[in-house]
């Protein structure tokens, strides 16, 4: 029980006070959960390798395996609570209030200008994300194709993503075997 | 009530690869969809992005609020999150073993690469809904603007947006 609280206060804590959406959490992640004995310094990379793997938002999935290797399948719970809640009441509080403010000009203003700052965010995840890419163009060619597919709206990015899991895996043999030769 | 759940499910388990890739397929679903204006779909992005927590949680949270009130917001957040609780209890046993794996590591490229195309997506969606409602000049001026700021401002994401806000107010009227 008490180590569900302590999870449960410390991702709820995160998600409340952490801006800058999930990926600013990690590093902070790492500390805590290092520090208060959740996990070794080893199993962190594991964790990051299967929270992108798998579905979903990377810092949500994050806090479901550390909540797992803390306590089971309560623990896991428990932290996608504590993670997720602070979005929902924070959200809420706003949302009710939106449709009036969006009568309010300089509020359409500051929100459109966030949007600036968000483009700006974007292009610099669109860099930092495309690193580990750089040297291969296969890969490259298959992100343009994506995005022309997408772009002249020949398939929804929603199909896009399904295809792209088959892919992968076919992707990972060929790239396997070929090294295996 | 049951669609929201659906959508929000199927979307939850296709967002592969981080919150980012949640933005394009959630822009399909409700704005090519017709259920949300593109405006409404870019303010509450703003929003999602200024205030704590995941963005993909967040715009989750605030498209089922518009759709069904407190109950689909509840709904929406959920469902978006339960294929991952789903996926990974049953990935949990290999996560030690699997960051080694070379059938994982190119797997993860490919995905990644994915993840890419639909990031350039969104923001050829983004800069387009911008320079079609602004003059270019103010969009391309705040933009280099922001740009020019952000090493000096990096550490601190709500300050940046602020930044923004404050450019929106005096300059996209």
């Amino acid at each position: 029980m008490k180590k569900s609280f302590s999870l449960f206060s410390y991702f709820f804590y995160l998600g409340l006070f952490t801006f800058g959406g999930g990926l600013a959490m990690l590093p902070f992640i790492k500390k805590h959960a290092i520090s208060k004995g959740w996990i070794d310094e080893s199993s962190w990379d594991g964790i990051v390798t299967l929270s992108q793997l798998s579905p979903g938002a990377i810092a949500v999935n994050c806090a479901n395996l550390i909540g797992y290797r803390v306590d089971g399948r309560k623990g896991s719970l428990v932290a996608v609570l504590g993670m997720t809640l602070p979005s929902i009441l924070v959200i809420l509080l706003i949302a009710i209030f939106l449709q009036d403010a969006l009568l309010i000009p300089w509020v359409v203003s500051a929100l459109k200008g966030i949007l600036l700052s968000v483009s700006i965010l974007f292009i610099l995840s669109f860099v930092d994300l495309s690193k580990p890419l750089n040297s291969n163009k296969w890969l490259f060619a298959w992100t343009i194709t994506a995005f022309l597919l997408v772009v002249s709206n020949l398939l929804s990015p929603i199909i896009v993503m399904g295809i792209s899991i088959p892919l992968a895996m076919l992707y990972s043999i060929y790239r396997v075997n070929k090294v295996k030769k | 009530m049951i669609g929201l759940l659906l959508r929000f499910f199927l979307i939850g388990m296709l967002t592969i690869g981080g919150g980012l890739v949640a933005i394009p397929l959630l822009y399909q679903t409700f704005v090519v969809g017709e259920v949300i204006s593109e405006a409404l779909f870019y303010y509450m992005l703003s929003v999602s992005e200024s205030t704590p927590g995941p963005i993909a949680i967040n715009l989750a949270t605030f498209i089922g609020y518009q759709q069904f009130g407190v109950f689909g917001s509840v709904i929406a957040t959920y469902a978006f999150v339960a294929p991952s609780v789903l996926i990974l209890l049953i990935l949990f046993p290999w996560y030690e073993r699997i960051k080694h794996k070379p059938y994982v590591q190119h797997g993860m490229l490919f995905l990644k690469a994915t993840v890419l195309g639909l990031i350039m997506m969104t923001i050829y969606r983004l800069f387009d809904s911008m320079y079609q409602y602004h003059p270019f000049i103010y969009v391309v001026f705040g933009q280099f603007l922001l740009l020019g700021i952000y090493p000096y401002v990096k550490k601190y994401p709500q300050l940046f947006l602020l930044l923004g806000a404050i450019f929106g107010v005096i300059f996209l009227r």
